[in-house]
C-alpha cells in the first residue's frame, strides 16, 4: 500500500509543479493604460479651447475670438487671458444664446498686452470657439486648439520683409501651470537655423518674430520641439508686397500623423496652392499623397520621398494631371510609418479676378461623424471628403438656428470621394452641423472682400484617429 | 559618616562602667513562629550582653504567642503588629515605642544568636563606627554550613551571596568586611539611623527589605559591616512557613521598588533603560524555556511599581533630606555588571531559580537541548546582528512601514475615536493592535521608537517560535531545530523587510501557529489531542483564531493565511487518501472565524455590517497580472533585489520525507507539500491575473508556503531520523549528505542578507523630501497619492492595474491611517476624479480635487525616495496617466523633487475646513460643477489632530469642509451648535446660527462603539491569561 501511496503522491505533486511551470509561460496579459488617442483636430466636447493668440489692439494681426454656439441651449463660456506681458490672468465669463455667435474683443480685456491668447472653458459641448484675426494686411480665421503638443510645426512662411513685405511671428503659449521650454528649427531656403531653450513660462505667450531670425527667407518651414511641458501655438504670416498681399495665421500643426487629409485643394485660375509635408523623424520617410476628387477619375497619388528633418513642397499648379479638377482633397499616407506634418497655403495674387489674399490649413488627422462650421465670408464652400476606402458616407448638412436646426442638403459619399457644396446652399453666415453615417472630414474655405480663408471643421462627435485606420 | 553617634564601651570593662555599655533593644519579630521560638527567645535572653531589652514584634496577634514569650522572656515587651503585612512594617512598630536605646538588633523569629553575637557586633559597630552590623549567619540544622556573610549587591538592587551554595564555615569569612547589604534576620542597626531614615521599607512584605534598608543607611552616610565573629543560626524557611513560593516575583518587585526609591535621577535614565533590557533578555529566555511564570513574574515587577509610582516619589522626597552621600560613591560599593547574571552562573539565584539553573545545566549536558539552545543563540544572534541598523537607527517610514504619531497619546486616542481621516472621511476603527502599541509606548515612557522597531522585527520572532512549535509534537528536537532554521533562512521575512510589507511579516508570524492549530484540528497522526476529539477541536479552533485574531488587530488581511492553510491540508488530505479530519478542518475554520472576529472587534462588527466587502483584503490590487515569475514565487523571492538563487536547495529537504517517509511522516508530507501547493498555486493565478478579484500582494499568499516548506524541512529530520535508520544501506542513505549540503547551501541567502544590517531596507523616507506646505499657515489639506500598492504609504484603493490611490490629512499618513476602513465614505469622489483624469474628460482635475480638499497630487514611483531606492524596483505611473495629468490647467507640476515622485500641487485648492461666504456653493449640486464653477474665496480654519478641532470662524462665514457628511460631527461656536446642510452631495456645510467666534468642531464615538472596545480589549486579555495558563498547565 505504502509504495503505490508514495508514487500517487508523487505523480500528483509532480503533475501540479509541472502543470504550474507550463501555465507559467503562459504569455500575460498586463493591463495597461492605454495611451490616450489625440486627436489634434479641434473637438468641442473636450470644453477647453486654447487660442493661442495675435496681437493687441495695435498689431498685425489683432485678435479676437468668435464662440459660436450650435446648440439650442445658451451656454456659459469662462475666457480666460493669457498675455506675452505678464502673468496677471484678466477673465470674463460670456453667454452665448443658443444658435448664436458672439464675438469677444480680447485687447479690451487686457489693453496693455503685446500679443495675447485666451484660454476658454464651456461645460457645453455644442460650443465652438475660433480666433479671429484682423491686420492692415487682411483678416483671417482659425479655430482654437482643443489640444496641446510636444511637436509643433509651421509648415510654411517666408520673411523677405523689404523685397515682399513678408514677415513671420510665431506665437507659442503654455496654458499651463508649469513653464515650458522648447526649441525651434529652421529649415529654410537661405539656410538652416535654430533657437534653443526658449522658456515659455505657465500661462505665458511668447512671441518669436522669425523675420529678425531667419532674414530674408522666401520658404522657411519652422518645427518647434518641446522639451518640457505641451505648447500649442500660431504662425502669424503678414505678407505685404507688390504681387501678393494677406494675412494667414495657421495654428501650429500638432505631432504630425501617418495619414491625414487635406480637405481642400485647389487648381482654379489665380489660386496658387502649395502642400508641404514635413518629416520631422530622423529617417527618411515615403509619402503618397492620394487624389480624392469628386468621383469622375481616380489619379495616382504624389509620390514624394523626404529626406530626415526636411519638407517638401509639393505646387499644386505644376501638375498638369492635377489641372483638370477645380477642387480637391489630399490624403497623405505615410508609407514608412513616420509621422509626417502637412499643410496646405493658398495665395492668389493681386491683380486677378479673384480676391486676393492668403489663407493656409493643417491636415486633419480625425475623421468623425459629426462636426460644427461656424461658415465665414462672401463666397463660402465646404467640403466634405471621405477617405475611408470601403464605406458609403450619407452625409447630412443641417443649419442650426433658434428655432431648431433645418436640413440643408443630403448627399452620398462614395469611399476615397469628396464634394464641396457652395454658399447659398447655405448663408454665408451660418452655423452647420454636419452629420454623416460614416466618418468624414469637412473643410471649408472663403473669400470675403479682401483675405480669404481655409480652416477645417470642428468635431463635435464621433472621432476617430485616422491613423487608427490605417 | 560622621553624624551617627560614637560611644568607646567594651563589654569586658568592669560592672561599675557598664552603665555607659549603650543599651541595645532586640526586636524580634514574630509570624506565627514554630517550635523553634523558644530556641531562638532563649537565644537572645541569656546574651552576656549586659544592657539588652527584648521587644517581640507579634505580627499575627493569635493569642499565643504572649504566653510563649512570658515563658521565656518574662521582661520581654510584646508589641501587637497584627494590623501590618510583611516584615519591614512589623519591625518598623518599635518606632512608634520610646524606645531609647542606643542599637536595634532587629532578629527574625528563627534566629538562635551565640550567646555573645550581640556584644562581638555592638563592639564591633563602635569600633568600626559601622550603622548596620550583621553577624554570620549559618545554618540552623548544620552550623558547619555556611548561609550569609553579606551580600554583594548591583545597581539594580539584585543581591547575591559572597558564599558558594551549602559552603562549609571553615572561618574563611572570618574577617570584618564592608558589605553593601546584611540580611535582616538579625542585624544590629544604631536607633538613630533607623528612626532617621524611616526604618524599613513597610511597603517591601518580605524580601529585599534588607537591600533597600542598607542601601537607604549608605546613602545616609552609614557604613554596612558583616563581623563573622558574631555568629548566628538561621532556619530560613519562609516558603516552608508561609506556603507560597513567590521569592522570584516578590524579589523582582522589590529590586525594582528599591531602585526607584535610591537611584539618583540621572542615574536612573541609565539604569532603567539597562534594567528593561534585562527583564526582556531574561523573558525571552523563559519563554524560550517555557517559564511563563517567570516571564510573568518579571512583567508583574514592572506592573506592581508602575501601579504604585506615587508612592514610589514620596519615599524619594522622604530619603532625599538624609542623603548625605553621592549616588556616584554608592555606586562604587556595588558590583559592575549584573549580580544576578553572575548568580545564575554560578547557581546562587534563590532556592527555586537554583533549581531552574541546576535543571537547565542538566537539560543542557543533553545534546539536543544543547544544540537547540545554541541554534536560538545563533538565529537570534543573526536576525539582532542583521538588523543592527533598524535596532540602532529605527526603521523608516515607508511602505507598511508607516510612521506612528508624534505621542503614544495621540496613537490611543486615535484609536479610541472611531472617525478616520483617510481617503475622505469615514467612520472605522483603527485597528485595536495600535491602540495597544499605544499603551506599551506610554508603558515604555514614550518610547514610540522602539515600540515602533517592536512593531517590525516582532512578527519575525513570534514566526520562528510558531514554527519551533510546529513539530514538538513528533518528539524530535532535531526536527524542531530544522523547521526553525529552515524559516528563517527564507528569504521571504527579510524580502518583506526590504519591501516594507507589514502584512507579509504578519502572516509570516501567523502561519505556523495556524497551520499547528489547523493540524491539531484534523486530529491526524502526530497531532491529536490527548484531551479528547471534540475538546482537541475546540481547542485547535480556538487557537488558530487567536493566532489569525492578534495579527488580525493589527491588520485584517492576515486572515487570508487560515484559508489558504486550510485549502491546502483539505487537498493534501484527499491526495493522502486521508480524508480524516476535513470535515473538523471545517469546522475549526468556523470556529477560527469566530474567535478572530471576537478578537478583531469592533473591525469585525464593520465588517459585517458593510456586508463584508472584500477591499479591505485585497491591499488596493485590481486582480490584473502583474510581472512576477512562478521561480520567484516558488524562491519566496517577492522584494527588491531578491535573488535567492540557493534557496532552491530547499527542494531537496522537501522531498526526502516524501521518498523514505512512512507513516505519518509521509502523510503529513503530503498535507505540507499541499499546503504549499495552494499557495503557490493561488499566488501563480493571482500574478497571471486569473482570479476575478484582487489579493494582497504575492508575498501574503505565498507566506503559508514558506511555512510548509519550512515543516518539510523540520519533517525530513524526522524521516531521517525514524524512517531512513531502518533501511539498509541503499540509495537513501546518500540523501543524508545530499540533504545536509542543500542546507547549508538553502540558509546561504538568509546569512548572505545581515550584511547591511537592515535586510535591505532603504535608510530613508519620504518624510523629508516632500515639499508640502505647513497646514497650519493656508489651512489642512489633503494629500492624494498614487502609486504601486508596494509603495503607498497606507493601503490603497484600486485605481487601474497595479496602482492605488489614498488619501491623506496634512502630509503623510501615520500608522492609524494605514489599513483601509470596511466603510470607506463618500471615497468614489476621488474614484470619480481619477476616472475622469484618466478618461480625459476633464482639464479641470485642480477644480475637482480642489472641491476634496486635496491640495497635492503625489505619485510615488519608488518605494523609498533616492537614494535610498533603486531605480530599476521604480513603477512608474502609466504614461496615459501622466499626459492627462500634464495636460490639466490646474495642476502644477513641482520641479526640483526626489526623482522616486511626481508631485502636482493644485493652484485651485480648497481647504478642508474652509470659511466660506454663504453663497460659495450655489448653483453647485455635485462636485462635477466645480469644473465651471470652482470654489474661490474660501480661508482655511480650525486646527487640531483628529476628531476635535478648534479655532476662530469670523463672522457671516459657512463653513465648509470637505469630508464625508456624518452626523456624529458638531461644530459648535461659542457654544452654540450649528445647522448642518450637504454640500457637493458628498461633503457638510456648517451654517453658523449666529455670529462667529471661537468654535470647537468635534466627532463623538458612539457608545456603543467604545463598548464593543472594552469587551474586545477584555476578550483579549482573556486569550493572553488563558493562553498563559494553558502554557503554564502544559508545563506542569
Amino acid at each position: 500500500m505504502m509504495p503505490a501511496l508514495r508514487a500517487l503522491g508523487l505523480i500528483i505533486i509532480g503533475g501540479l509543479v509541472t502543470i504550474g511551470v507550463i501555465a507559467d509561460q503562459r504569455e500575460r496579459t498586463i493591463e495597461e493604460l492605454p495611451l490616450p488617442v489625440i486627436v489634434t483636430a479641434s473637438d468641442s466636447r473636450t470644453g477647453t479651447w486654447f487660442c493661442a493668440g495675435g496681437s493687441g489692439a495695435v498689431g498685425a494681426a489683432t485678435i479676437g475670438l468668435e464662440v459660436v454656439n450650435a446648440g439650442l441651449d445658451d451656454a456659459t463660456v469662462d475666457v480666460q487671458v493669457v498675455q506675452a506681458d505678464t502673468a496677471d490672468e484678466q477673465r470674463a465669463e460670456v453667454v452665448v444664446p443658443a444658435a448664436s455667435r458672439v464675438a469677444v474683443n480680447l485687447p479690451q480685456l487686457a489693453p496693455e498686452a503685446t500679443w495675447l491668447g485666451a484660454i476658454v472653458e464651456s461645460d457645453n459641448p455644442d460650443v465652438v470657439v475660433e480666433q479671429t484675426f484682423d491686420g492692415l494686411s487682411g483678416t483671417d480665421r482659425a479655430p482654437c486648439a482643443t489640444t496641446t503638443g510636444t511637436v509643433l510645426f509651421a509648415a510654411d512662411g517666408a520673411t523677405r520683409l523689404l523685397a515682399e513685405g513678408e514677415s513671420m511671428t510665431l506665437l507659442l503659449m503654455n496654458p499651463y501651470q508649469d513653464d515650458a521650454i522648447a526649441n525651434v528649427r529652421f529649415d529654410a531656403d537661405v539656410g538652416p537655423d535654430s533657437i534653443s531653450a526658449i522658456v515659455v513660462p505657465a500661462r505665458r505667450i511668447v512671441a518669436i518674430d522669425i523675420t529678425d531670425e531667419v532674414t530674408v527667407a522666401a520658404r522657411i518651414h519652422t518645427s518647434v520641439e518641446v522639451t518640457s511641458g505641451r505648447l500649442v501655438g500660431n504662425r502669424l504670416q503678414v505678407r505685404n508686397g507688390t504681387s501678393v498681399r494677406g494675412l494667414a495665421v495657421t495654428p501650429l500643426l500638432q505631432d504630425g500623423a501617418v495619414l491625414s487629409v487635406v480637405p481642400v485643394v485647389a487648381t482654379e485660375l489665380g489660386l496658387f496652392d502649395r502642400i508641404h509635408v514635413t518629416n520631422p523623424s530622423e529617417e527618411a520617410a515615403e509619402v503618397d499623397l492620394e487624389i480624392v476628387t469628386d468621383g469622375s477619375v481616380t489619379l495616382d497619388p504624389i509620390e514624394l520621398t523626404i529626406r530626415a528633418g526636411r519638407t517638401v513642397v509639393v505646387d499644386v499648379a505644376a501638375e498638369s494631371r492635377l489641372a483638370a479638377f477645380s477642387q480637391f482633397s489630399v490624403v497623405a499616407r505615410s508609407l514608412t510609418g513616420q509621422p509626417v506634418a502637412v499643410a496646405v497655403e493658398r495665395r492668389v495674387e493681386l491683380g486677378g479676378d479673384l480676391v486676393t489674399g492668403t489663407a493656409a490649413m493643417g491636415a486633419l488627422d480625425a475623421v468623425a461623424s459629426e462636426w460644427i462650421v461656424a461658415s465665414d465670408g462672401n463666397v463660402a464652400e465646404l467640403s466634405v471628403v471621405n477617405p475611408l476606402p470601403d464605406s458609403i458616407a450619407t452625409v447630412e448638412i443641417w443649419r442650426v438656428g433658434v428655432e431648431g436646426e433645418t436640413l440643408l442638403s443630403s448627399i452620398d459619399l462614395a469611399a476615397g470621394r469628396r464634394q464641396t457644396l457652395v454658399a447659398p446652399d447655405f448663408d454665408a453666415r451660418d452655423i452647420l452641423r454636419v452629420r454623416a453615417t460614416s466618418p468624414v472630414v469637412v473643410g471649408r474655405s472663403s473669400a470675403g472682400f479682401t483675405s480669404r480663408q481655409m480652416l477645417a471643421g470642428v468635431i463635435a462627435d464621433g472621432a476617430v484617429l485616422l491613423d487608427q485606420l490605417g | 559618616m560622621a553624624d551617627i553617634p560614637v560611644s568607646d564601651v567594651r563589654p569586658d570593662m568592669p560592672s561599675e562602667q557598664r552603665a555607659a555599655t549603650p543599651s541595645v533593644t532586640a526586636v524580634v519579630v514574630a509570624h506565627d513562629p514554630g517550635a523553634w521560638f523558644e530556641e531562638a527567645l532563649d537565644s537572645i535572653v541569656t546574651q552576656d550582653y549586659p544592657r539588652l531589652d527584648v521587644v517581640v514584634v507579634d505580627g499575627t496577634a493569635d493569642g499565643g504567642l504572649a504566653e510563649r514569650v512570658r515563658a521565656v522572656a518574662p521582661d520581654a515587651t510584646l508589641i501587637d503588629a497584627s494590623d501590618t503585612v510583611g516584615f519591614a512594617a512589623a519591625a518598623n512598630t518599635v518606632l512608634e515605642t520610646d524606645v531609647e536605646s542606643a542599637f536595634l538588633l532587629v532578629c527574625h523569629d528563627d534566629v538562635a544568636l551565640a550567646s555573645d553575637a550581640v556584644s562581638v557586633l555592638v563592639t564591633e559597630a563602635l569600633r568600626s563606627n559601622a550603622g548596620a552590623a550583621g553577624p554570620k549567619l549559618v545554618e540552623w540544622e548544620h552550623p558547619e554550613v555556611l548561609q550569609h556573610v553579606g551580600f554583594v549587591v548591583d545597581q539594580f538592587a539584585a543581591a547575591a551571596e559572597m558564599i558558594e551554595p551549602a559552603e562549609r564555615d571553615q572561618e574563611q569569612y572570618d574577617r570584618v568586611r564592608d558589605v553593601f547589604a546584611v540580611p535582616t534576620a538579625c542585624v544590629l542597626v544604631r536607633t538613630g539611623l533607623f528612626a532617621a531614615i524611616g526604618g524599613f521599607d513597610p511597603g517591601i512584605t518580605r524580601r529585599g527589605e534588607d537591600v533597600d534598608f542598607c542601601w537607604r543607611a549608605q546613602l545616609a552616610g552609614a557604613r554596612v559591616l558583616v563581623v563573622p565573629d558574631a555568629r548566628v543560626r538561621h532556619r530560613s524557611d519562609l516558603v516552608g512557613r508561609t506556603g507560597v513560593d513567590d521569592i522570584r516575583r516578590t524579589r523582582a518587585r522589590h529590586q525594582l521598588r528599591t531602585v526607584l526609591v535610591t537611584g539618583g535621577r540621572v542615574r536612573l535614565l541609565g539604569t532603567l533603560p539597562l534594567l528593561m533590557l534585562l527583564s526582556l533578555a531574561e523573558i525571552i529566555v523563559a519563554a524560550f524555556t517555557a517559564r511563563f511564570g517567570q516571564v510573568r513574574d518579571i512583567v508583574s515587577a514592572w506592573t506592581w511599581n508602575l501601579s504604585r509610582l506615587e508612592e514610589v516619589r514620596r519615599r524619594r522626597a522622604g530619603l532625599r533630606p538624609k542623603i548625605t552621600v553621592s549616588p556616584g560613591e554608592i555606586r562604587a560599593g556595588q558590583e559592575s555588571g549584573s549580580v544576578r547574571i553572575n548568580a545564575f552562573v554560578r547557581g546562587q539565584i534563590g532556592r527555586r531559580d537554583r533549581a531552574f539553573g541546576e535543571e537547565l545545566i542538566t537539560v543542557m549536558r543533553t545534546g539536543t537541548t544543547q544544540f537547540s539552545v545554541l541554534t536560538w543563540a545563533l538565529v537570534l544572534g543573526l536576525i539582532v546582528f542583521g538588523s543592527r541598523s533598524l535596532i540602532g537607527g529605527g526603521v523608516p517610514a515607508v511602505g507598511d512601514f508607516v510612521a506612528f504619531p508624534e505621542s503614544s497619546g495621540n496613537l490611543i486616542d486615535t484609536w479610541w475615536s472611531s472617525w478616520r481621516d483617510r481617503d475622505l472621511g469615514s467612520v472605522g476603527s483603527t485597528p485595536t493592535g495600535f491602540g495597544l502599541l499605544g499603551i506599551l509606548a506610554a508603558v515604555l515612557g514614550g518610547s514610540l521608537g522602539l515600540v515602533r522597531t517592536l512593531w517590525v522585527l516582532g512578527p519575525v520572532l513570534f514566526g520562528l517560535i510558531g514554527a519551533w512549535r510546529i513539530l514538538s509534537v513528533t518528539g524530535s528536537r532535531r526536527a524542531q531545530i530544522a523547521t526553525l532554521v529552515a524559516y528563517a533562512a527564507l528569504p521571504l521575512p527579510w524580502a518583506a523587510i526590504a519591501g516594507a510589507s507589514w502584512t507579509t511579516l504578519g502572516v509570516f508570524a501567523t502561519a505556523p501557529w495556524v497551520l499547528r492549530a489547523l493540524l491539531e484540528a484534523q486530529a491526524c497522526a502526530p497531532f491529536r489531542s490527548a484531551a479528547g476529539p471534540t475538546r482537541g477541536l475546540v481547542s485547535a479552533s480556538v487557537a488558530a483564531g487567536v493566532a489569525v485574531g492578534l495579527a488580525g488587530i493589527f491588520d485584517p488581511v492576515v486572515a487570508i493565511v487560515t484559508v489558504l492553510v486550510a485549502a491546502g491540508l483539505m487537498a493534501g488530505a484527499l491526495v493522502a487518501i486521508n480524508p480524516t479530519g476535513v470535515v473538523r478542518l471545517a469546522a475549526a475554520l468556523v470556529g477560527a472565524a469566530l474567535v478572530g472576529a471576537l478578537l478583531t472587534l469592533p473591525v469585525s462588527i464593520e465588517l459585517l455590517r458593510s456586508g463584508l466587502p472584500w477591499h479591505p483584503f485585497t491591499d488596493g490590487r485590481t486582480g490584473d497580472a502583474s510581472t512576477e515569475p512562478l521561480t520567484d514565487l516558488l524562491r519566496f523571492a517577492i522584494g527588491p533585489d531578491s535573488a535567492a538563487l540557493f534557496t532552491w536547495a530547499f527542494v531537496v529537504p522537501m522531498t526526502v520525507p516524501l521518498l523514505v517517509g512512512r507513516a505519518w511522516r509521509f502523510e503529513l508530507a503530503v498535507r505540507l507539500w499541499f499546503v504549499a501547493l495552494v499557495a503557490w498555486g493561488i499566488a501563480l493565478a493571482a500574478v497571471h491575473g486569473a482570479l476575478p478579484f484582487g489579493v494582497p500582494e504575492p508575498g501574503v499568499l505565498v507566506a503559508p508556503a514558506a511555512v510548509a516548506v519550512a515543516a518539510l524541512c523540520g519533517l525530513c529530520v524526522s524521516a531521517i531520523e525514524y524512517d531512513l535508520r531502518r533501511d539498509g544501506f541503499g540509495w537513501r542513505q546518500v540523501l543524508l549528505p545530499v540533504v545536509i549540503g542543500a542546507a547549508v547551501i538553502a540558509a546561504l541567502p538568509g546569512i548572505s542578507g545581515i550584511a547591511d544590517g537592515r535586510w535591505g531596507l532603504g535608510r530613508g523616507g519620504y518624510e523629508n523630501v516632500l515639499p508640502l506646505a505647513d497646514p497650519a499657515l493656508d489651512g489642512s489639506y489633503r494629500v492624494l497619492w498614487i502609486g504601486h500598492p508596494d509603495h503607498l504609504p497606507a493601503q490603497g484603493s484600486p485605481f487601474v492595474a497595479d496602482m492605488a490611490w489614498v488619501a491623506t490629512i496634512d502630509g503623510l499618513p501615520d500608522i492609524t491611517e494605514r489599513t483601509i476602513p470596511a466603510h470607506r465614505g463618500a471615497y468614489e469622489q476621488v474614484e470619480l476624479v481619477l476616472d475622469a483624469i484618466l478618461e480625459g474628460d476633464t482639464s479641470r482635475a485642480g477644480r475637482l480635487l480642489g472641491g476634496l480638499g486635496v491640495r497635492y497630487l503625489v505619485a510615488v514611483e519608488r518605494l523609498a525616495p533616492a537614494p535610498f531606492s533603486d531605480i530599476d524596483d521604480a513603477r512608474p505611473l502609466p504614461v496615459a496617466l501622466v499626459e492627462t495629468l500634464d495636460t490639466q490647467l490646474d495642476l502644477r507640476r513641482l520641479a526640483g523633487v526626489n526623482s522616486a515622485l511626481r508631485i502636482y500641487e493644485n493652484t485651485e485648492w480648497t481647504p478642508v475646513r474652509a470659511a466660506a461666504v454663504s453663497t460659495f456653493d450655489e448653483g453647485r449640486t455635485s462636485l462635477f460643477d466645480l469644473q465651471v464653477a470652482p470654489i474661490t474665496g474660501t480661508i482655511g480654519v480650525l486646527v487640531g489632530d483628529g476628531s476635535r478641532l478648534e479655532g476662530t470662524i469670523p463672522d457671516g462665514v459657512e463653513l465648509f469642509v470637505a469630508q464625508t457628511t456624518n452626523g456624529g460631527w458638531r461644530l459648535e461656536i461659542a457654544g452654540v451648535e450649528a445647522a448642518q446642510r450637504r454640500s457637493l452631495d458628498w461633503a457638510t456645510t456648517f451654517v453658523p446660527s449666529s455670529r462667529g467666534g471661537e468654535a470647537v468642531l468635534a466627532y463623538t464615538t458612539p457608545r456603543w462603539k467604545q463598548l464593543v472596545v472594552i469587551v474586545q480589549l477584555l476578550a483579549l486579555l482573556g486569550t493572553v491569561g488563558l493562553a498563559v495558563r494553558r502554557l503554564i498547565g502544559g508545563r506542569r
